[in-house]
């Protein structure tokens, strides 16, 4: 018993010395996997993703966005209006719009108004000064013109863009997020979309490819013409045009970037000696496949076309106007990026060098 | 041989078969719905009941545009072939090469085309601009036009007669309403469909009334599945694609206009893919040396998984960026600049601009092109042939791969190519034109799958031919 267990050993052993990059790629992915099953199964809270800036450092960097949205709110009201008219107008949640619910601050924002409200500073603040944000006229409130330059503000917090340190291993972003934390809750979509077209397309392709194989190739050949047409849609077209046909689910967003795989797949069993020699380069093809449609779906996600929200993809394209001042943003997401593709690509052709019985590299 | 050549042409065309369909059964059945809906919305423009004065005639004034940034006075001459001394006769602040400043207005023409009046004054919609034009000429016969690229116009200050009179139905045609919105609008009014309107009469005109069901008759996909199919196809292989909803010019001339550039791109990184990879993987096989092949597999891993748009960013950060890396940044890159979009216009400005997207794109396909040649090489004594047909199978694994990639960079740096058209037109529900850009992309790449395979073929060694 003993001594079969040390065999494997010994064997797991020399694969993992054969195939250095293969194991590496291994390790890469089942840690990025463990994370997203832990980051999905037990919610936020099993890795502390939560904006962990309390909303004291929050108000007192963001009067500007505060002060904007009360103006608008305020355009059109008249100029009379009594604190509890004001604090029912300016208390409600959708004053603070999207962004800020999107950014979980509303709350804190409710709560810098009401002070202001409170001390009777918020409209005194609002239309004095230099460039005052409403004016009266007539006994209403018009928001006053914003010179040009001027950029809507919007809400950071005192802990926004630190750079990676010990305590936040990848650096905060705008809203002081841990940029470690949003990378373990978005790392399930590239793995699973990843795989789930990989997956569709070689197994399609290789029914295909079964197929043609039927009848030596003669006839079925002008089953090509299945996988050339998918194959001249490059998998960024086909999920574009999918998109409005309507919201996709991640099956079907999947199966639209797998659709590509149809050829190559089907080619490469209809050109293996048997039906056994063709799942080596199979495996080889999954692996490559896995990395090219996780890379993709984030350059989907990149250009805001997504169907996950704050996944990779999302994450590089909102650090993008940083990228000097605050170049973490956008690399360490990159960096997840490369791993996982690195990661599907090396442990494919690992498998791929394995099942077709090479122990060692060739030179 | 001749025989295999036509039955790789037959499926070629039955490959483009499969991926109009597909594009068919996208854009113009499942998201039909979509379009319309936002049709509807941008048509209706939060616009309710307008009150409208019915004019006789106008006096055309000057037409000026909003100049796109980076333009000079040269540049919108050449491209709007107007000749520049006119140009600059009538912006007379401005001189020939400096660069306009951004939202600036220029005037381009010291009196209005003929049909842009035509639409401005509703005599016809904006695809039937040149009947428009057409009636409006007959109703001035002694107006004396000038033809400026084959169009007429009036010069500033010429009054322009319009109309006689119109119908209430008539009106509501030029408006995509019906005769009955406008009657419900104008309840008041002792209104029918024939009565006739004259100058000076003031109607209200229910903008809103634009509905989907009245676009949806517009694209025609409230016909029977069997007549869009075909006439799509039927359109599609006289590479017909309609009118771009937004500019209301043919979706194929936009494809037109961004094609030179995307084309370049591609070609770009095609040369430097061969030119870094193919000595790359020849040097690896000629050393035979374990670790290096063994580099080379890892640098591949690698240069396939690094997301090429997000290498692009950190590489602009760094060339641009002053201070970054290099204190007044390497070169600066040309956003905006026309003329570096093109080779044959400014070849310094195409490299400047074009030079990082290229540099990020082929990273993947120099490390494929290495891994081919190193392959290729180490099989069978450095058979040229060999090589070749390597490398053509790896290309053809990679094209639309590369493609698809450099739609982002565009997008990126905004170059005005295909990729950047389509997010746009895809954003804007201009299925015209991402129709004409997809059935465009998906020809060449079905005949240059058809072409590599032929190559292929003719480069097969005469005792392996098993494989048609």
């Amino acid at each position: 018993m003993n001594r079969a267990r040390a065999i494997a050993q010994t064997n797991a052993w020399r694969i993992v010395r054969a195939q250095p990059l293969a194991a590496f790629g291994l390790l890469i992915l089942l840690l990025w996997s463990i994370a997203a099953i832990g980051a999905i199964g037990a919610g936020a809270g099993w890795m502390r993703i939560a904006r962990y800036d309390p909303g004291d450092t929050f108000r007192i960097a963001n009067t500007d966005f505060a002060d904007a949205q009360a103006a608008k709110a305020l355009d059109g009201q008249p100029s009379d209006l009594s604190a509890d008219q004001l604090s029912q107008l300016l208390t409600q949640h959708d004053v603070y719009g999207e962004f800020a619910a999107s950014m979980g601050v509303t709350d804190d924002m409710i709560g810098y108004i009401e002070d202001l409200i409170a001390d009777d500073a918020l409209i005194e603040r609002l239309t004095a000064g230099r460039d005052p944000l409403l004016l009266i006229e007539d006994g209403r409130f018009t928001l006053a013109p914003q010179p040009i330059t001027a950029i809507t503000p919007r809400p950071t917090t005192t802990a926004s863009f630190q750079g990676p340190s010990w305590q936040h291993w990848f650096g905060t972003d705008r809203a002081g997020n841990d940029i470690y934390a949003l990378l373990i809750n978005a790392a399930w979509p590239p793995l699973m979309i990843g795989f789930l077209a990989a997956l569709f397309g070689v197994a399609a392709g290789a029914i295909l490819g079964a197929v043609q194989r039927l009848d030596g190739g003669r006839w079925s050949e002008w089953l090509d013409a299945l996988g050339v047409g998918l194959y001249a849609l490059p998998p960024l077209l086909l999920v574009l045009l999918l998109a409005w046909t309507g919201d996709l689910s991640t099956v079907a967003w999947s199966a639209a970037l797998g659709a590509f795989a149809l050829l190559p797949a089907a080619r490469r069993v209809r050109e293996a000696e048997s039906l056994r020699a063709a799942v080596p380069p199979l495996l080889g093809l999954f692996g490559m496949l896995m990395a090219v449609f996780a890379l993709t779906d984030a350059a989907l996600h990149f250009t805001g076309l997504g169907i996950v929200e704050g996944a990779w993809g999302y994450m590089i394209a909102n650090g993008r106007q940083y990228i000097v001042e605050a170049p973490w943003l956008s690399l360490f997401p990159g960096l997840a990026l490369t791993s996982v593709a690195f990661a599907a690509h090396t442990f494919g052709r690992g498998l791929q060098r394995l099942t077709a019985g090479v122990r060692h590299d060739p030179t | 041989m001749r025989c295999i050549i036509a039955r790789r042409f037959l499926i070629a065309l039955l490959s483009l078969w499969v991926a109009l369909s597909i594009v068919f059964l996208t854009v113009d059945i499942g998201a039909g719905d979509f379009l319309s809906a936002k049709l509807a919305g941008l048509e209706n423009q939060g616009a309710q009941i307008q009150p409208v004065e019915l004019l006789g005639s106008v006096v055309a004034t000057e037409t000026t545009v909003v100049a796109p940034p980076g333009k000079t006075l040269r540049s919108i001459a050449d491209e709007q072939d107007i000749p520049l001394d006119e140009l600059l006769e009538y912006n007379p602040d401005r001189s020939a090469d400096e660069p306009l400043p951004f939202g600036g207005r220029v005037v381009t023409l010291q009196g209005q085309r003929l049909s842009d009046l035509a639409v401005e004054h509703r005599i016809a919609l904006p695809e039937k601009a040149e009947q428009g034009a057409d009636t409006l000429r007959g109703l001035n016969s002694d107006l004396e036009l000038r033809q400026i690229d084959g169009e007429p116009w009036v010069p500033a200050g010429t009054t322009v007669k319009l109309r006689d009179h119109v119908s209430v139905a008539e009106f509501a045609r030029v408006y995509r309403i019906t005769a009955d919105d406008i009657l419900e609008a104008n309840a008041d009014g002792n209104l029918s469909a024939e009565t006739l309107l004259y100058p000076g009469d003031w109607i209200a005109i229910p903008l809103s009334k634009v509905t989907s069901a009245q676009i949806r008759h517009r694209l025609g996909i409230d016909r029977s599945l069997g007549a869009q199919y075909g006439s799509f196809l039927w359109d599609a292989v006289r590479f017909k694609f309609g009118a771009s909803f937004q500019t209301q010019q043919s979706a194929l001339s936009h494809v037109a206009e961004a094609l030179p550039r995307t084309v370049q791109l591609n070609l770009y990184t095609l040369l430097i893919a061969l030119v870094v990879g193919a000595p790359l993987g020849l040097a690896a096989a000629r050393w035979r040396a374990t670790r290096a092949v063994s580099a080379l597999r890892g640098f591949g891993a690698l240069a396939l998984a690094i997301p090429s748009f997000w290498l692009l960013y950190f590489l602009i950060g760094i060339v641009v960026a002053e201070g970054f890396f290099f204190e007044n940044g390497l070169w600066s890159i040309p956003f905006t600049e026309e003329a570096a979009r093109d080779i044959t216009n400014s070849p310094s400005g195409f490299f400047a601009l074009y030079s990082l997207p290229a540099i990020a794109a082929a990273l993947p396909l120099t490390a494929a092109v290495a891994a081919a040649v190193a392959a290729a090489d180490g099989e069978r004594a450095r058979n040229p042939r060999n090589i070749a047909r390597r490398l053509l199978a790896s290309l053809r694994f990679h094209l639309p791969l590369l493609i698809g990639f450099h739609f982002i960079l565009e997008l990126i740096l905004g170059i005005p190519g295909l990729g950047l058209a389509l997010f746009q037109t895809i954003n804007q529900a201009d299925a015209p034109v991402v129709s004409a850009i997809v059935c465009v992309t998906a020809l060449f790449l079905v005949f240059s799958y058809f072409a590599i395979d032929i190559a292929r073929d003719r480069l097969a060694p005469p005792q392996s031919e098993a494989q048609p």
